[in-house]
């Protein structure tokens, strides 16, 4: 589903040259689910980004779903993205003028699926989170499970083959983190969701199918 | 996305509120202008109807001379004119010649029709002087004006105020109840006295020696090479021949300048300070983009993330720009369209909707191109990279 082979990241400024990630070779099967931990700054969320689409490696290959998209142009990856990926950021990153079903609606309105059906499917996902009575509020209203578990369906409502999940539960006490772990395990359980997470909860990561540990940009297991 | 679009606009309401007033007011600002513009373009458009070049007005004013000395003389002053190689054609006019802004008005009737008209007194080489053709019947003859009969010419919205759509020619109008019949012998098309921006009126050219007071003003139509010298020959020799009057000329082309003036000064300043407001509100548009797209770069990335390509993006924010500007402008619209429904001004109604159309393309326009550049930049941001500020 998803495969990196030799890949390396170089974040370049003025001053100084991070090298980000160093020779990562990662293969994640279809239905896997992989958790990826490691000290702040050593690259996971670079990682994920990479895997993403939202960023580019400076060296080595990327492929999602057996195709490598290193000359994919911004329209493809912008697809591909649309599509086959749902994201989970660790700050949720819902907008605070829309609706929690406008929201969650978003990647539909980048694909060509009728209103009705954009409200239908978002009612579903809201309802696969648990959140079906929240329909009209605002992000400003709820806490911050309930904003993540917003987050999650909106990452769900396209039904990505693939979910990245950045620190989900970061931010949310154990028992709320413990809700959000529990429906991304059911994804992965009924709909073979394939599903990258990464987190500094060895608890949580004992949950999932592989850990990866990320130390300094490079894969140490 | 339009409804994606309208109800993020919606729910932000607040904060686009001040735009939206803006382009309101720039609205009815610009809608102000373009009326104006329309309206005196509308009349420019329209024939003046006389040819003004090389075409010389000479006024004379009567001091004390007595009617028996005075009005020999001056018809020994148009002979005299008549005979110079420099003049191509002469004729008496009453003071109300093209551009000079005097204005003498009657009321014509027809039976139990009437119509408020300028009365132009003159002879039978006016239409030689301005260069007018009839487009019926034809300019009062040499004889009618020697005799003295009652004739008119009227111009065409003369003649279709009287008789409508009947022919013109041959019909016998009065200028007062009970008063002397005229008759019709030509009809012209326009004849804009007041100059190229005036809405072209009803204009009735009558026979000067049938009139209570000959016309003492003459239109002298030049060569192109009469000069100076030719002016000032001529202006001491026709105030030898009338004695006992003052005389004055002017060219038309110089009293067209000044008509013009008239109108074109406040269009100019209407025009500018339109002007400045429109660049106030495209920079006060760049700045409230620009700042909100700063401030938006999460959403941004956000979107991008969710499968939102470069254009789409950019389109995303010009179409919001151009969905606030189309609420305010709606507004404008329908104060706007009040001045046509309730007829304020009595204008053609077709000016109010060519100048709202040209009001809100301009702005839309602006509005596109003010948000263009803020959105080019929004669409180069780099997803990863916002979505990790936190
Ligand atoms: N845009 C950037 N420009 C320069 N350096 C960057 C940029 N993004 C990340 N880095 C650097 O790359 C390294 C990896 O960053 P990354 O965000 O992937 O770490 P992380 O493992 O996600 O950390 P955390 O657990 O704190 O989120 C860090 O040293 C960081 O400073
Ligand atoms: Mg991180």
């Amino acid at each position: 589903m998803i495969s990196l082979q030799q890949v390396e990241k170089v974040y370049r400024t003025k001053t100084v040259e991070t090298l980000a990630l160093n020779n990562i070779n990662l293969h994640v099967d279809k239905g896997e689910f992989l958790s990826i931990m490691g000290p702040s700054g050593c690259g996971k969320s670079t990682l994920l980004n990479i895997i993403g689409l939202l960023d580019e490696p400076s060296k080595g290959e990327v492929a999602i779903a057996g195709k490598p998209v290193h000359n994919f142009r911004d329209k493809e990856l912008a697809r591909l993205r649309n599509e086959k990926i749902g994201f989970v950021f660790q700050s949720f990153h819902l907008i605070n003028d829309l609706s929690v079903a406008d929201n969650v609606e978003l990647p539909l309105l980048y694909r060509n699926v009728s209103a009705r059906e954009r409200r239908r499917l978002a009612e579903e996902a809201l309802a696969s989170v648990g959140l079906s009575n929240r329909m009209r509020h605002f992000p400003g209203q709820l806490s911050g499970g309930q904003k993540q578990r917003v987050a999650i369906a909106r990452a769900i409502v396209g039904r990505p083959s693939i979910l990245l999940a950045d620190e989900p539960t970061g931010n949310l006490d154990s028992v709320m983190g413990n809700e959000v772990m529990d429906i991304l395990l059911g994804l992965n359980r009924e709909h073979a969701t394939t599903i990258v997470m990464v987190t500094h909860d060895e608890g949580m990561a004992h949950r999932t199918n592989r850990l990866v540990r990320l130390f300094d940009g490079s894969q140490v297991q | 996305m339009i409804k994606h679009l309208i109800k993020l606009i919606w729910n932000k309401k607040r904060s686009n509120f001040l735009l939206t007033t803006e382009i309101f007011v720039s609205f009815l600002v610009l809608f102000g202008v373009m009326s104006l513009m329309f309206y005196n373009y509308g009349n420019y458009s329209e024939p003046l109807g006389y040819q003004y070049e090389n075409v010389w007005a000479v006024y004379y004013s009567r001091q004390d001379a007595p009617d028996s000395v005075y009005y020999p003389a001056l018809d020994r002053a148009r002979q005299y004119l008549a005979g110079q190689q420099e003049v191509e054609a002469v004729s008496f006019t009453s003071y109300n010649t093209p551009y000079s802004q005097t204005t003498m008005r009657w009321n014509a009737s027809y039976e139990g029709r009437s119509v408020t008209s300028e009365m132009i007194a003159v002879d039978e080489d006016y239409g030689r002087a301005l260069d007018i053709e009839a487009k019926e019947g034809r300019w009062m003859s040499p004889a009618e004006v020697a005799t003295a009969e009652r004739v008119v010419v009227l111009n065409r919205q003369a003649a279709e105020a009287l008789f409508g759509q009947e022919p013109a020619l041959g019909k016998m109008i009065t200028f007062e109840e009970g008063g002397l019949a005229w008759k019709v012998v030509g009809v012209l098309g326009n004849f804009k006295l007041g100059g190229e921006f005036q809405v072209p009126k009803a204009v009735i050219f009558l026979n000067h020696k049938a009139h209570d007071h000959r016309a003492d003003a003459m239109l002298v139509k030049v060569k192109p090479t009469a000069g100076a010298a030719f002016e000032s020959s001529m202006l001491k020799e026709l105030s030898r021949i009338v004695k006992g009057a003052n005389i004055e000329l002017s060219y038309l082309t110089g009293q067209r300048r000044t008509q013009h003036a008239f109108t074109k000064v406040p269009m100019i300043l209407a025009g500018t300070i339109c002007g400045f407001l429109l660049l106030n509100v495209g920079l006060g548009l760049f700045g409230v983009l620009w700042f909100a797209i700063r401030k938006r770069r999460e959403e941004i990335g956000l979107r991008r993330a969710l499968g939102a390509t470069h254009t789409g993006i950019l389109r995303h924010f010009v179409g919001e720009a151009a969905v606030i500007a189309s609420f305010g402008m709606l507004v404008g619209l329908f104060f706007a369209l009040q001045l046509p429904l309730l007829d304020v001004f009595g204008l053609d109604k077709q000016v109010y909707f060519q100048a709202a159309a040209a009001s809100v393309l301009f702005l839309l326009l602006l509005v596109v191109v003010c948000a263009f550049y803020p959105s080019r930049q929004a669409a180069r941001i780099q997803p990863a990279r916002v979505l990790h500020e936190e």
